[in-house]
């Protein structure tokens, strides 16, 4: 919604939209699919579809309101060696609410809650647990080719189902986004989580993008490379997204 | 643009401009996206990653 402040220029419209895919502080009523597929050892995998949808409206003169929904199907291929079937259905909704202000040309700020329901159809598809999720963001256009947006973001689980251990973490990231010539962007993330209900322990992320805004059309394809650099399961992530604007 | 593409903004164009201002804010969004995640855990299975 801030984009309709900038210039009508195609230039500056296709910066915010690159800046928009790594900053928070960027409120755009938009609706997405988005597929992601984990593979395990010992080749069982995991297929999610969420559904989502964030509706923004203008509060005020420098400030917007935010609702957000995600709502995940998914589909989980056992091993063989576990002996247990294969299960599909719908996994847990996400319901998250925000704000965000625009405090000068180069300044913006916000942040928002967020409900992680135990809705999932078997306790394999989902957390089995109710999690509250905070965040806050402030983003600094640092020159007109570069935006940090360090955000801080705290889980904390609030009623557990099934034996699942209760999660209590923060994590400190640093989102930067490097504006290049002919509408292509470079995004880098720094992320560093702190895991309260496992002795503190400091796990810490790094994340690598490149970004399009192509000429002919109103689109953006981008893709990100995400890669932990000590613990945890899980190994790389890819993501591949286009977004089409729709043109007012 | 091709003809496809040009007949597919066209009709989302279409039925933007039908709807009142304040219905078309509130409603009809900004954005479309498609997204693919692809990721590789050295957990066994779903059930155990964290």
């Amino acid at each position: 919604m801030f984009a309709a402040e900038m210039p009508t220029d195609s230039d500056a419209t296709a910066v915010e939209q690159l800046k928009a895919l790594n900053d928070r502080t960027i409120i755009v009523s938009r609706v997405w699919l988005d597929t992601e597929w984990d593979q395990f050892k010992q080749g069982a995998e995991k297929a999610t579809w969420t559904l989502g949808g964030l509706w923004g409206w203008r509060a005020r003169d420098q400030q917007d309101w935010a609702v957000r929904l995600k709502v995940p199907f998914v589909y989980h291929r056992s091993d063989e060696a576990s002996g247990h079937t294969d299960i599909g259905g719908m996994g847990d909704i996400e319901v998250a609410t925000g704000t965000a202000f625009r405090l000068s040309d180069r300044w913006r700020t916000g942040g928002g809650i967020e409900l992680h329901a135990d809705t999932a159809s078997n306790p394999a598809l989902g957390d089995s647990m109710w999690r509250v999720h905070l965040f806050w963001a402030v983003a600094c256009d640092v020159t007109n080719w570069l935006t940090l947006t360090p955000t801080t973001e705290y889980n904390h689980s609030i009623a557990e189902e099934h034996n699942a251990p209760p999660q209590r973490y923060i994590e400190l990231s640093l989102p930067a986004t490097f504006i290049l010539p002919h509408d292509w962007s470079i995004g880098t993330n720094y992320k560093a989580k702190v895991d309260f209900e496992n002795g503190d322990h400091w796990t810490h992320t790094v994340d690598l993008g490149v970004a399009k805004r192509l000429s002919n059309v109103p689109v953006v394809l981008s893709a990100t490379l995400e890669k932990p650099l000590n613990g945890g399961a899980k190994k790389f992530q890819a993501n591949f997204t286009m977004t089409y604007y729709f043109e007012k | 643009m091709t003809g496809l593409e040009q007949l597919w903004v066209s009709q989302f164009r279409t039925a933007l401009a039908k709807r009142p201002a304040a219905t078309r804010e509130w409603c009809f969004p900004s954005e479309l996206a498609l997204g693919v995640t692809l990721s590789h855990s050295e957990a066994t299975t779903a059930v155990t990653q964290t």
